[in-house]
């Protein structure tokens, strides 16, 4: 017993005999970038479950709209800027933007990277 | 490091903090690149390696439960690079890794760097004798102290194996060194 311990001790030191590499500084550096440029990329590159779910009740509502549209009075620009405030159509174009908003606002809030935490 | 500060540390660097990134790779490229130059990797190789080790962290942090501890982790995700790496380029086994290309020892003059080159490269010409199975395991726990459970956990295997790849590698290592004593 005495002697295997005695042969694993001589292994250990030959092994530990084996000096320590030490890397350049260049070295670490250039592997500080581009893990940086990795990250970035990622979370750029990467949309969550969040923006997907948004990305899709976007369309399928914008879908929607677009099928009941002649159900709804058509908009045009010229009439609009021709009414004063209290017109037939202000409910329909506050709801639009409502919508719009409800919709666009956090789809662009969650995929916009400057939103996402982190130094940019 | 202490866990606290590694886990604070580990926070900041999933979000691409130049700082945390920074003390991280400060922490473990020298542990990571000394374990592959051991396993026969080339110092080249080893770059690139350790490069894609800390990519795939950034990306799998969320995933870590944090019940190992980081530094197994991160043995962990180096050692399955090694594999695909070799995988990739089966030839490179063949071709390990020379202690005297390294220009980077703890040496002050050329003459001591010599002698600690030659000495690695002693050390390097008996490990490259053992098989990479065994060559793995005495690497984890003579030269970064993992447990006998940790380098399981590591190595993905039962404690009982890596054991018995540990006593194969030492009988191993004992006729090697007789051998090379011999030859001397």
């Amino acid at each position: 017993m005495n002697k295997l311990g005695h042969e694993e001790e001589k292994i250990a030191k030959f092994l530990m005999s084996y000096p320590d590499a030490i890397p350049s500084p260049q070295e670490k550096a250039r592997t500080v970038r581009r893990v940086e440029r990795e990250i970035v990329k990622g979370r750029v590159g990467r949309m969550s479950t969040l923006d997907i779910i948004f990305a899709l009740l976007f369309v399928s509502v914008m879908l929607v709209l677009t099928l009941f549209n002649g159900m709804l009075p058509s908009i045009q620009v010229g009439q609009i800027l021709n009414q004063s405030y209290q017109t037939e159509f202000t409910h329909d174009i506050l709801l639009y933007i409502f919508i719009g908003g409800l919709l666009t606002t956090p789809l662009l809030l969650t995929i916009l990277p400057v939103n996402r935490g982190g130094n940019h | 490091m202490q866990p606290d500060e590694e886990r604070q540390y580990l926070q900041a660097f999933q979000k691409g903090d130049h700082r945390a990134v920074e003390i991280l790779v400060d922490e473990y490229y020298p542990a990571l690149l000394n374990f592959l130059l051991r396993m026969g990797c080339q110092p080249g190789d080893a770059e690139d390696i350790i490069q894609e080790t800390f990519i795939k962290v950034a990306r799998g942090l969320s995933r870590y439960q944090h019940k190992e501890r980081f530094r197994t982790w991160l043995f962990k995700i180096c050692h399955n690079n090694l594999r695909d790496y070799h995988k990739k380029a089966s030839r490179r086994w063949e071709v390990p890794h020379d202690p005297s290309t390294l220009v980077t020892t703890e040496a002050s003059c050329p003459e001591s760097l010599m002698i600690e080159q030659e000495k690695a490269l002693r050390v390097q010409a008996v490990l490259n004798q053992l098989p990479p199975k065994q060559r793995l395991v005495v690497v984890l726990r003579y030269y970064h102290e993992f447990s006998i459970n940790e380098i399981a956990h590591l190595v993905q295997c039962p404690a009982g194996t890596v054991k018995s790849r540990l006593n194969g590698a030492l009988n191993g290592l004992k006729d090697f060194m007789s051998k090379e004593i011999g030859n001397e």
